[in-house]
Order: C-alpha cells, then sequence, then structure tokens
C-alpha cells in the first residue's frame, strides 16, 4: 500500500517539478525625455544670446514666454532659467504671464496654440518681441522664426524683414543656420 | 528572479524513500545502510557508507549504490552550499548519477535518476542567472561555465529537450546586465556594446524573438538621448546642431527600424507601441505620434493592456 501510494505521488510530482517560469517583460526601460523639446529650448536660448534687442529692452530680465508646450517650458526653467543673456539674467514666463509681463523678449507658441498666433502677434506689433513657432506657413501668419522637422533633425527659417521691422538684429550666427 | 527553473523541495526525497521501499535494492546492504541514515539525515555518516560501497566491487556495479550516492551528495549540497556556484558537492553529485546512468541496470532506476540530475541542472541554469545578473569587468566566464554545465547536464535528464528558450533566456540575462552597467556611466560605450551583442545573439537563435528587437531599439535610442541630455547652455549652436543630427539619425537609421519589426511581430503589446509613439515623438512625426496615440487608446479600451501601464 505505502508503496502504490509513493507510486502515485511520484508521478502527481513529475508532472510539477522545474517548471520554467518566463518573464513577459521586455526588460528595457523606454526614457521618456521628449527630444525635440530640448532641441528647441535650446534654439530659443541660442537666439536668446545671439539676437540683438534695443538698449531699453536690456534692462530687468530677459524674459522668454512659453505658450502651448510644457515639455519646452519645463527644459526652458530647469536648463536655461537665471542663465545670463549680456548683462541680463532669462526668466521663462507661461502663457498666463506672457500679456501681462512688462516686456517679452522671446515668445514660442506651439503649434497646439496656433490659432492663438493672430492674437499674439496683434499685441505684440510695434514691440520687440521675437515670434517663434514650429508649423508650416507660421511665418507668413506673422511669425519670425519658424522650426521645421528634416529628417527628424530641427532646423529653423526666419523672417529677417521682420524682425528688423521689430527692432530686432538677428546675429551672424543665426543668420547662417537659418533655412534659406 | 522571475525565470528560473522552481525547485520544489522535498520531492526528490519522497523519491528517494520510494526507491528504498521497492526492493530492487535488497542485496545492496553498505548501500542500503547509506540510504537509511541519510534518511536519518546522518549525512556524513551516509556519505561514508556510500563510499564504503561504492569500494566494494559487488556493489559499485549496482546503479542503486551510485544513485544512493548521487542523492546524499544532492543532500550535502542541498544542505551545506546550496547557492554556492562553484560547489564541488554538486558537481560530485551529478557526477554519481551520471555513473548510475551507465551502469547495466540503470534502466530500473532511470526516471528518478533523470529527475534528479534534473534538479542539479536547474540549480546550475538558475545559477547562471544569478551570476549574469553580477557580470563585471571580469566578464562572463563564471556564468557561462554555469550555463554550460547547465547544457551538458539537462539533456542527459530530458534528451529530447530544446535548449532554445533556455540559451535565449540566459542570453538576455547578460544583455540585461551589460544593459544596466552602462547606464551607470552612458560615457563608456562597452557595456552598450556588449549589451548590442547580446540581443542579436538572440536573434541569430530566433529571429522572431520581439523582446531582442525592442531591446536593442531601446539602446539606441537610450544613446541618442544620452546625446541630447548633454546639450545645455554651454553648448554651442554648431555643437548642438551636430549633436542633433547625429542623435536623430541613431533613432532614425537604428532605432526606429528595429522597433517597426517588434511592432510587426507584436502590434497589441503596448511597450511596443508606446515605444513607437516616443520615437515618432522625437523625429517630430506628428501624425504617426497621433496614430499610435490612438493605438493606445484603442488597446485600453478593448482591454488588451492597462491604461496605467502607458499613460
Amino acid at each position: 500500500m505505502v508503496f502504490r501510494w509513493l507510486k502515485h505521488r511520484f508521478l502527481l510530482l513529475l508532472g510539477a517539478l522545474f517548471l520554467l517560469a518566463i518573464t513577459d517583460s521586455l526588460a528595457q526601460t523606454i526614457p521618456d525625455d521628449n527630444t525635440v523639446a530640448i532641441i528647441r529650448a535650446n534654439y530659443l536660448y541660442q537666439f536668446s544670446n545671439y539676437n540683438d534687442w534695443p538698449a531699453e529692452n536690456k534692462k530687468g530680465p530677459f524674459v522668454v514666454g512659453v505658450v502651448g508646450n510644457s515639455d519646452v517650458f519645463d527644459i526652458m526653467v530647469s536648463k536655461y532659467a537665471s542663465k545670463p543673456i549680456g548683462s541680463q539674467l532669462l526668466k521663462v514666463i507661461g502663457a498666463n504671464e506672457v500679456l501681462t509681463a512688462p516686456h517679452v523678449h522671446v515668445l514660442f507658441i506651439d503649434r497646439s496654440k496656433k490659432a492663438e498666433l493672430a492674437k499674439y502677434t496683434r499685441e505684440f506689433r510695434g514691440v520687440s518681441t521675437l515670434i517663434v513657432t514650429n508649423w508650416e506657413g507660421a511665418l507668413a501668419q506673422g511669425a519670425h522664426i519658424n522650426f521645421l522637422s528634416i529628417d527628424g533633425s530641427i532646423r529653423f527659417e526666419m523672417n529677417k524683414t521682420g524682425m528688423l521691422e521689430s527692432a530686432i538684429t538677428p546675429g551672424i550666427k543665426i543668420l547662417q543656420w537659418a533655412i534659406q | 528572479m522571475g525565470n528560473t527553473i522552481r525547485i520544489c523541495k522535498g520531492a526528490v526525497l519522497l523519491l528517494f524513500v520510494l526507491f528504498m521501499h521497492t526492493g530492487w535494492s535488497q542485496q545492496l546492504k553498505l548501500a542500503n545502510e547509506a540510504a537509511r541514515l541519510c534518511q536519518q539525515k546522518q549525512l556524513d555518516a551516509a556519505l561514508e557508507k556510500s563510499n564504503q560501497s561504492l569500494a566494494d566491487s559487488d556493489e559499485s556495479s549496482d546503479a542503486y549504490a551510485w544513485y544512493v550516492n548521487g542523492y546524499i551528495l544532492k543532500e550535502i549540497y542541498k544542505e551545506r552550499e546550496y547557492g554556492l556556484r562553484n560547489s564541488s558537492i554538486r558537481e560530485e553529485s551529478i557526477n554519481s548519477f551520471a555513473i548510475c546512468m551507465e551502469q547495466k541496470n540503470a534502466q530500473q532506476h532511470i526516471s528518478m535518476t533523470r529527475l534528479a540530475v534534473k534538479y542539479l541542472a536547474s540549480t546550475y541554469y538558475n545559477d547562471a542567472l544569478q551570476a549574469a545578473q553580477s557580470i563585471s569587468e571580469n566578464g562572463e566566464k563564471e556564468a557561462d561555465d554555469l550555463f554550460e554545465s547547465f547544457v551538458k547536464w539537462m539533456p542527459v535528464a530530458e534528451p529530447d529537450i530544446s535548449m532554445t528558450g533556455y540559451r535565449k533566456e540566459y542570453t538576455k540575462a547578460i544583455g540585461q546586465r551589460y544593459f544596466s552597467l552602462w547606464q551607470r556611466d552612458t560615457d563608456i560605450p562597452t557595456y552598450r556594446e556588449k549589451a548590442i551583442v547580446q540581443y542579436e545573439k538572440i536573434l541569430i537563435l530566433d529571429s522572431s524573438d520581439v523582446d531582442a528587437y525592442y531591446n536593442l531599439s531601446v539602446i539606441h535610442y537610450n544613446q541618442a538621448v544620452f546625446m541630447y541630455r548633454k546639450i545645455d547652455h554651454e553648448t554651442d549652436m554648431f555643437d548642438m546642431m551636430t549633436i542633433q543630427e547625429a542623435a536623430a539619425k541613431l533613432i532614425r537609421e537604428q532605432a526606429l527600424p528595429l522597433m517597426d519589426k517588434a511592432y510587426l511581430l507584436a502590434p497589441e503589446k503596448g511597450e511596443i507601441v508606446h515605444g513607437k509613439i516616443i520615437l515618432h515623438r522625437a523625429l517630430d512625426h506628428e501624425k504617426d505620434v497621433e496614430y499610435f496615440r490612438q493605438e493606445i487608446s484603442r488597446l485600453i479600451r478593448e482591454g488588451k493592456i492597462k491604461a496605467e501601464a502607458n499613460k
């Protein structure tokens, strides 16, 4: 009897032993960095550094406004806020502060807010605010600089005349790297 | 460690007790005495008796004597050296089982001997995975040696077994280890290159391995991200554009085609669809990002993936 019972247990155990537990995980985690936002933020900093604003705009903070893109805003704040632009310190503001700020030097309007470009161009007409966008046809709608995507790389086109009309002098590096 | 072979403690002891009661071995006094001592947990005395059994010309040609010896050594291994990767007792144990299987009457005991060999082989596999997770600059030799022991012994226990799945899991474990070493210092490309080699090995074993395509894609994407992360206020405009060109090329020509292959093989796997979103976003492919976001929503709606995993 003991032998039969043990044999039965043996057969049951034989089936249950040594299971291979394969994981369903793909293992590596893909980083969530918004790399395009990293590039756009850096461009905004380069535009701030290499263009020239009238003397009356060289006092107080150098203000960069970001509308409609929280990733660009966050990167601007974390990497470029308080960095010197000439004798000024860079300050980043969001959409809710743009219209109430004493002066905005650079204003980035993301394509998610493209409908608001007209409002901002009206608001900043005759003021030295560099308007930067990221959608096709934005220069014709009043933007000064517009980001383009070429094979996954972010480049930019510019409206030099529009910049000069706003009393912003394009820097030589900016002119050099703009898509003609 | 999710991907280890589970070992059912006590099962083999039960088999051993079964073995003692079968009457196959009634003539082998020394081996029987060794088995009895083992059952009483007097392992050193059992081993001494078993060694006497193997020194006896009558008993040493019987499979049972070798089985008892292998079994006692296995119990000693479990009690004293379990988890010790270079355990010599484990090796002695499995060698005794192998000799058991070479004896004329081996067939009488084959199923239980194979089960014992399978147990020990599985400990080599588990140790190989453990060793893979602690690989350092000293290399893969320890892990490889343990895995090769598994490869040697597992087919002894299960002659028809395919080792491909195990080899893939093991190779993946090494790839993961190199990936995590690379993450610690992304300026050193050696570990990244070694991780790539492992995943490419998996694709040689199985060209439809979704995880390998995905992980290779993620490695290339990580490399690009690390380049982007270095861009800051001190980066000259020309340097920024150079970095961007190189990183975008890496994503466009390496990461994305591999993620595409993974997607073709598993279009409803959340991580892969999410990967497609990330890579297309990196290349500013607005329409593709939108398409795959909708795919994620659909998969969540249809209950194929969980919402919280794909926010």
